[in-house]
């Protein structure tokens, strides 16, 4: 029996007809209290764009500036989760207090995430910035990767030493200047491929942005961006 | 004040000092130091709570290497392997108060009285007692002598307790009765409000920061821990005492394994089965249903005894076992009870402390809860109504806890308690037998009006 990695308790679920057909048990990291209490996007209707809750398939407010902004880039952003309160807590305690081992919650989200079907696929995790580094020690995105055993490369860097994004007000973040560069010998990594960006959270779509904007210049085939919440 | 202050009996990371208060070449030889997750026999353990380390693999970290890290005290800051615990031994520099440090002037009852001589000795020997007394029998009182006669002998005490808002609770009536001793209430994650006193008051969580600081350590509702936790109170309440000190724990529902010590006389205790008001505890009525649990049962049966209540200007709790279960029967109850005041309560409610005053000051007709109000808060005149008796989150512990809400003033001591369940669980039977035995006893002795 095993344990939420939430809550600590016991992880009791019915197993599906299917699972006994195939004998293939998926392995469930949260008690069934706690993976209700996360929403998935996909039961509601949304933006095309970004992912966001609305009312309409068509592109949201934010989603048409950011067209008008990048009208080459035309990203269509995947999450699976809404960022709710229990979302939130858990970002800030696998983030904030650093329970890496909370990574392994999500990992068969991320699989969900990157499965590409187009070959030649890049997965590139958004870096953080060195501050976090420090205080932190571990990038988040790279953790969720590595435990739903997914390869990357860490195309992309920290141009400068960044405020942190979350003390900073929306439109500060908005209007903030490109902060990554790709590393040295990695150009010549993005021709041709289809790049997946992956992030933890999409709030404003700057971060994501900005890094499809910058990757977008070394010819790559294609560029999508997916994250965990949204 | 100089840096070593925070340093005394305490045990912090070193990097977390550091980066808060630099310490100079010169300071940092005279710290104790250890490292934070040791290895012993091939295991890991971390230093600071005791737990066996789980996590399964090195986690990038921020020493640019790969650490093993404590989850189990993750609330107090994260340990890595690569940390040091650091630590001053306590020097007990605390400015006498004269002529004593307690100036409370209150009666108690000879039943009090006679338990605050024996933990007065009991502190005084360096020894270990238990202190079990019924929900209302007045426990705080009885220690202010014990602690009043340690804090003028330059003993350095903690008062602890598992739930923060215990802790809440105590503080304001011990500051009343010892106005000139230097007092810190401690809960939480945030450290910058530590400071140096004489006089602590603390979630257990907080005692895991302390290292043979205290020389008297009383630990108040002791069974209030999430039992998978029992281990980190002891680890953490070992660590926190002097070689050469007194533990003093209070319950009202001790469990199993610390009632066989009270009985083998392995411990020393004082028994007090009656409240201090001299009445005897509410028996609770159970309320059985015939068909398997279901909300719909209940209505007919409870919503129409919610009713008479409110028809009588009672005002009471309802304990709902889940706060899943809770938002479905509130939904019903907002339909119901539409003209009536009301609100409901459960533990990630930040607004939980406004709720609970305002119940106390009689704005609400009844409170809504989730057994967050189980223990340490005490509402005067109040009947008490419990969901779904037999769910697996009602223990014995927590439903005398939960009786034990009712009738705690002296103008209302009769309050009624009803468990409502589909079936007798062990601790339903429990909690009734255990009610029965404290008062049977108390009458024995005397003890009843
Ligand atoms: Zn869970
Ligand atoms: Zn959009
Ligand atoms: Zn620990
Ligand atoms: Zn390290």
């Amino acid at each position: 029996m095993s344990r939420c990695l939430w809550c600590n308790e016991e992880v009791m679920y019915t197993v599906s007809i299917k699972e006994l057909v195939t004998f293939h048990c998926k392995n469930r990291p949260l008690c069934l209290g706690c993976s209700r209490q996360l929403k998935r996007l996909d039961s509601f209707t949304r933006c095309s764009g970004c992912s966001r809750i609305s009312e309409r398939e068509a592109h949201c407010q934010d989603c048409l500036a950011w067209r008008q902004r990048y009208p080459q880039l035309k990203l269509k952003h995947q999450a699976v989760y809404a960022y709710n309160g229990f979302a939130r807590e858990m970002v800030k305690q696998f983030k904030f207090s650093g329970d890496c081992e909370l990574a392994a919650a999500f990992s068969e989200e991320i699989k969900e995430l990157t499965r590409c079907r187009r070959r030649s696929s890049l997965v590139i995790p958004i870096p953080i910035s060195r501050s976090s580094i420090e205080t932190r020690g571990f990038n988040q995105t790279e953790l969720l990767l590595e435990s739903a055993r997914i390869e990357y490369q860490r195309v992309l860097e920290n141009a400068f030493q960044r405020e942190k994004q979350s003390k900073k007000t929306r439109f500060e973040r908005l209007e903030s200047p490109q902060p990554f560069i790709v590393r040295d010998r990695m150009e010549g990594e993005i021709k041709g491929k289809n790049l997946i960006i992956v992030d933890d959270i999409y709030t404003t779509g700057r971060t994501v942005y900005h890094a499809a904007q910058l990757l977008s210049q070394y010819n790559p085939a294609s560029i999508s961006s997916v994250s965990l919440f949204r | 004040m100089s840096k070593d202050y925070l340093l005394y009996g305490r045990d912090l990371i070193f990097r977390e000092v550091h980066s808060a208060i630099q310490l100079t070449d010169r300071e940092l030889t005279s710290v104790n130091q250890r490292p934070a997750i040791s290895r012993i026999n091939g295991r890991y353990r971390c230093e600071r709570c005791g737990a066996a380390v789980r996590t399964k693999k090195p986690y990038p970290c921020i020493c640019g290497g790969n650490c093993l890290y404590c989850s189990d005290c993750l609330i107090l800051g994260k340990v890595r392997a690569c940390d040091t615990l650091i630590t001053l031994e306590e020097p007990n520099l605390f400015a006498p108060v004269h002529p004593a440090s307690l100036r409370w002037i209150g009666c108690l009852s000879e039943e009090q009285r006679n338990a605050s001589i024996e933990i007065s000795r009991t502190i005084h020997a360096n020894e270990e007692r238990v202190v079990w007394a019924v929900t209302g029998a007045g426990k705080t009182e009885m220690l202010f002598e014990g602690v009043g006669k340690a804090l003028d002998a330059n003993k350095r005490v903690c008062i602890a307790t598992p739930r923060v808002d215990v802790c809440l609770e105590l503080a304001p009536r011990l500051r009343q009765a010892f106005p000139d001793t230097s007092l810190a209430v401690l809960y939480g994650s945030a450290e910058e409000k530590y400071t140096y006193t004489q006089l602590v008051i603390a979630t257990t969580h907080q005692l895991l920061r302390f290292k043979e600081a205290f020389d008297v350590l009383i630990i108040d509702e002791i069974d209030a821990f999430p039992f998978y936790l029992n281990d980190m109170l002891y680890y953490a309440a070992a660590k926190a005492i002097k070689q050469q000190s007194s533990t003093i724990y209070l319950t009202a529902t001790p469990d199993r394994l610390l009632k066989k010590r009270i009985k083998a006389k392995k411990i020393k205790a004082s028994i007090l089965p009656a409240r201090y008001h001299g009445h005897p505890l509410p028996v609770p009525s159970l309320a059985r249903l015939s068909s398997h649990a279901s909300l719909k049962k209940i209505d007919s049966n409870c919503y129409q005894h919610m009713q008479e209540l409110l028809n009588q200007k009672k005002r009471f709790l309802v304990f709902i076992p889940t706060i899943q279960l809770m938002e479905d029967v509130m939904k019903k109850l907002v339909i119901l009870f539409s003209q009536f005041s009301f609100d409901s309560v459960h533990s990630k409610d930040s607004q939980r402390k406004e709720k609970v005053s305002k119940m106390r000051l009689g704005q609400y007709d009844f409170l809504v809860t989730t057994t967050i109000l189980e223990r340490g808060v005490t509402l005067s005149g109040i009947d008490v109504i419990v969901l779904m008796a037999e769910h697996r989150v009602y223990t014995e512990a927590a439903l005398v806890q939960i009786a034990g809400r009712a009738g705690r003033s002296k103008e209302y001591p009769n309050g009624e308690v009803t468990f409502y369940c589909t079936n007798l669980t062990r601790g339903i039977k429990g909690a009734v037998r255990e009610i029965k035995e404290m008062n049977r006893l108390a009458s024995r002795k005397g003890l009843l009006k």
